[in-house]
Order: structure tokens, then C-alpha cells, then sequence
């Protein structure tokens, strides 16, 4: 790649070649014009970019910002929550234990309605990764207790969700979600390898 | 052939590196729907790799470009700046992290093309939420904002500096660089647009522009109102000429550069936090909603509270100078009501 840059310098001249070496920036990249790969958790590259397009990620996005008003509300009956899911998706609390099938994930969303004007479940730092099946997820929740009557403002809790998304026919669904408290540690821990 | 092969080379070079040099002026490159969202992924995965010190603090320096800086300017009476690998990955290490630790909740993401390739800003609530659900209080611990430059290096978008400014009420401060950026246009023209995929329409007939230009408006929603730096201009101009605001309701532009101004604000405050934006096409434009929290961070040692929470419900309106709103209600959050 260099040698053959160098020829290039020749012919059109170019602090721009110079600029792009000083940068690091010539580095054995195949395919300048492809969609550049996003980083992973870790902050590395992920392995490969498997295709999803700026729309995929924004629907992923959409869904996932559904999901708090259909739990919060539990609108038509929870049924607006179960149809987030895949027909076989499922909902894993902390301990893995899974509510799976939309009649039992709509009975989940009855059980935790806190009203349909309330507002509980706050998303943010929604990261999404393309897989060769569909794309993992994740974003950090907190659950905030605001507007019951009399008592303060307060923070009932918060964590992270680990998702995986799959593309029916109908658009991106949740395959399986999966909370996981937040639990601080004194002292630095290495997270597993793989997730 | 070899004048092709040249030519090839040096197009992929220009648009790779336009502008990465610090060292001469650089234009200002057009982002694709694609760099929005590689943008806001690395911006998503900063409190992961803070937050759990993953691959003992070089997660956290690994989202940063090589000669990259992270800034407190709340650290000593001038601000404290970090540089280079092993010093941004100490700043991952220590304290109360872990794999499952979540404290540093980041939204109100805006991102603008500048020279060089882009800049940003967020707003980051910093939670100690109570360890397991076992009954611990959970709290706001502090937050404010971060100001961010990004750089689009050969592993993928990086931070090229990024500062936080503690949440600060009261009378307005010099604003930090990357606040003095004059409102414009939100994002390019999509016709200008090279990823054709972003300009592929859905069903409902909005493309992945527009999802991003929405979410870019909504974005800056709680800057025009928090830090209102010009007596609520960049407020008001997030709405249509037309547009109606409640509660109260408020119509027209001067009336709601009024109503803004009548807000508390501050060049570094932050207090409008907004999450779970969905947004649907709709026959003459779109509509969408978020939740929102109102949080008064704590000054001075003081304990931090929530002010208020519920939701918007928006009408959105593309204009000739993109989307605006053409009505924003907020309803507040009620709990405990009877299910319908």
C-alpha cells in the first residue's frame, strides 16, 4: 500500500498522502468506501460489520424507546409490550429466569403498570452491535419514582439491559431482554471476555 | 490505468482524512446518517467503559484517538487535563466500579459536522444506584455536561477531546467552545447524502435522515432551555413560526423566546433530561414522544433532587429549515392511576 502511494505522490502530489501516513491512517483498510466497522463494548473493533444500515439502527432504537411506555402503561390490556417481543421472545429477570410467549409477557406488562399517564422506566446509552443473526443491545436503566401523590421524588433503582434483536416480518423484535441491577463494586473487577 | 488507480487513491484519502489534520484549516466534512450513529455509539459506550473499568481501564482509553484529552474543569480551581492511554485508563480504575455498575447516564446527544470531522455535547446524569436493589438509597451523585470533539480515525470514530462542566445554576459563564456554535441547518442536505441506503424511505415514509434530524431537534431541546444563551432565541427557533406549547400555552415565537427566558438558566446548567424517543411518520410530517426528568443537581454539597418527570407529546414539522416542532405538550407523570 505504501509503495504503491508513493507512486501516487508522484503524480498528483500530495501533502494530503503525508498528512494520511502521519496520521496512521494508510493502515491496510481493503475497502476505504465500505461501512467502517463500530467499535465494540471494549472499544476495539467489533469483528466484522455484518450489515445493518442506518434505518436497522434507528428501528433497534425505536423499539427500544418503546419499550418503557409499554411497561410503564401497560396499554391495550399489556399486549403493546408483549408485541415488542418475538412470538418466542422472552423477558429474563436478574436471575435468568425467563417470561416467554406474548400471553405471559402481556401478563408481565399488567402486573407492572404503574398507570397510563406514568413515567418509570428511563433508557439511555442504547449501544447496539450487528451479529450474524441480527444484533445484540444494551442500555442503562434507572427507575424513577415521580408523581405519587404526596411522597418526594426518589430513585427506586436502575442496571442495564442485554438484548438480542431479531428482524420479523414485521420489523426488529426482541428476542430475549435480560435486567441486570446495578451493583458497584469496591474494587475494580475485569468483565468476562465475551458477552 | 495508472492515473485512474491514482485518481482512486487520492478520492478515498480526501474523503477519509478531509479535514483530520490539526495543523491546517480543514473543511468541514458532511455526515452521513451513518457517522450520526457510529458518533452516538461511541458515545453510548463511554459510561459502559467507565463504569465497569472493562479490560482494566483501557476500554475507557481505547474510545479516545490517540493524542486525545479527557478534562474535568471541576478537578482544582483550574480544571485537570488528561492525555495519552495509560493516564485516560487510570481514570477508569479504583472507586466503586464493576461489571454491572451503571452510573454515568448520558443523553441529549447533539452532534454537528465541524472542521476536522465533528463536535458534540451531552448531558450526563451521574447516578449511585443502590447496590442490588437490597434496599440501599439510591441517589443523583452529581452531573452536568460533556463537551466533545470527535475524530474519525481508521478503528472508527474516537473522542479527540471530550470536558465536563459540573451542572452550575445561576448567572451565566463564558460558555465552552463547543456551545458557541450558532444554530443551523441540523444536518445535511440528505440529497447530499452519499450512503443511498440513508435515503432508503420506511413504510412510513421517513427516512434515517429524518429519524436523525428528529432526534437531533429533540436533542437540543434542553440546551435552548437550560443554557438559553441568546434570551431564548435558539429556544423559540426550534419550533415552527406557528407553533403552540403546553402547558401554559404558549404560542408563537416571541412568546416563546419569552417563556424561556423566564426559566432558570445557566451556561453550564443542566436539568432537562430525556430519554426513550420514539418518533412515527406521519401523512404531513411526523410525531413523537420522550420522557423527561428534571432533575436539580445538588451545588455546593447540597444533595441533588427531582424536580419533576413525565413526558412530551410532539408534532414535528419539516420546514425549510428542517424539523421543527409545531406543538410540544408536556404531561406530567402520575402513578398509581387506574389502568385503562
Amino acid at each position: 500500500m505504501i509503495v504503491r502511494s508513493t507512486r501516487v505522490v508522484s503524480i498528483v502530489g500530495v501533502g494530503v498522502l503525508v498528512m494520511a501516513w502521519a496520521a496512521g491512517a494508510v493502515s491496510g483498510q481493503a475497502d476505504p468506501g465500505a461501512p467502517r466497522p463500530l467499535a465494540s463494548v471494549a472499544g476495539k473493533p467489533a469483528a466484522s460489520f455484518t450489515g445493518l444500515t442506518p434505518l436497522d439502527y434507528v428501528e433497534i432504537k425505536q423499539l427500544v424507546s418503546r419499550y418503557a411506555y409499554a411497561v410503564d402503561t401497560g396499554a391495550d390490556n399489556g399486549n403493546v409490550y408483549a408485541s415488542l417481543f418475538a412470538a418466542d421472545g422472552a423477558f429474563a429477570d436478574r436471575m435468568g429466569r425467563e417470561t416467554k410467549g406474548r400471553e405471559a409477557l402481556a401478563a408481565l406488562a399488567r402486573r407492572n403498570t404503574r398507570g397510563p399517564q406514568s413515567a418509570f422506566h428511563f433508557i439511555v446509552n442504547h449501544v447496539i452491535e450487528p451479529t450474524s443473526e441480527g444484533a445484540v443491545g444494551k442500555e442503562y436503566l434507572v427507575q424513577l419514582r415521580i408523581g405519587e401523590g404526596e411522597k418526594p421524588n426518589d430513585i427506586f433503582g436502575g442496571g442495564h439491559y442485554e438484548d438480542v434483536y431479531v428482524k420479523t416480518p414485521d420489523g426488529w423484535r426482541f428476542k430475549r431482554r435480560q435486567f441486570m441491577p446495578s451493583e458497584g463494586s469496591p474494587r475494580p473487577r475485569r468483565e468476562p471476555e465475551a458477552r | 490505468m495508472r492515473n485512474a488507480f491514482a485518481t482512486a487513491v487520492l478520492s478515498v484519502l480526501l474523503v477519509w482524512f478531509s479535514g483530520t489534520s490539526a495543523q491546517q484549516p480543514s473543511p468541514t466534512p458532511v455526515l452521513t446518517a451513518l457517522d450520526y450513529l457510529e458518533i452516538e455509539q461511541l458515545v453510548y459506550r463511554y459510561g459502559y467503559a467507565l463504569d465497569t473499568g472493562a479490560d482494566n481501564g483501557f476500554a475507557y482509553a481505547d474510545l479516545y484517538a490517540d493524542d486525545a484529552t479527557f478534562t474535568g474543569t471541576n478537578q482544582g480551581p483550574s480544571g485537570r487535563t488528561y492525555q495519552g492511554r495509560e493516564r485516560l485508563a487510570a481514570l477508569a480504575r479504583g472507586g466503586k466500579r464493576g461489571p454491572n455498575f451503571m452510573s454515568h447516564w448520558v443523553t441529549n446527544v447533539v452532534i454537528e459536522p465541524a472542521p476536522g470531522g465533528a463536535i458534540g455535547k451531552t448531558y450526563v446524569g451521574i447516578f449511585d444506584i443502590g447496590n442490588g436493589g437490597n434496599g440501599a438509597k439510591s441517589r443523583v451523585d452529581h452531573g452536568g455536561l460533556y463537551n466533545d470533539v470527535y475524530v474519525k480515525t481508521p478503528k472508527g470514530w474516537r473522542f479527540k477531546s471530550r470536558s465536563f462542566f459540573e451542572s452550575t445554576s445561576g448567572a451565566p459563564v463564558q460558555p465552552p467552545p463547543a456551545m458557541l456554535t450558532p444554530p443551523r441547518a441540523l444536518a445535511a442536505n440528505p440529497a447530499q447524502s452519499p450512503n443511498p441506503e440513508s435515503r432508503t424511505p420506511n413504510p412510513g415514509s421517513l427516512t434515517a435522515q429524518d429519524y436523525i434530524e428528529i432526534q437531533q431537534l429533540v436533542a437540543r431541546y434542553p440546551y435552548a432551555l437550560d443554557q438559553n444563551p441568546d434570551e431564548g432565541q435558539s429556544y423559540a427557533n426550534l419550533f415552527t413560526t406557528d407553533a403552540v406549547f403546553r402547558q401554559p400555552r404558549t404560542e408563537g415565537r416571541q412568546n416563546l423566546a419569552k417563556m424561556a427566558s423566564g426559566a432558570p438558566h445557566g451556561a453550564k446548567y443542566a436539568r432537562h433530561f430525556l430519554a426513550n424517543h420514539v418518533i412515527e411518520a406521519t401523512a404531513d410530517g411526523a410525531i413523537g414522544k420522550q420522557y423527561l426528568v428534571a432533575v436539580d443537581i445538588g451545588e455546593s454539597g447540597q444533595p441533588s433532587s427531582i424536580f419533576l418527570g413525565g413526558h412530551y407529546e410532539d408534532v414535528y414539522a419539516k420546514t425549510a429549515e428542517g424539523w421543527r416542532f409545531k406543538t410540544r405538550t408536556f404531561i406530567a407523570s402520575v402513578t398509581g392511576a387506574e389502568v385503562k
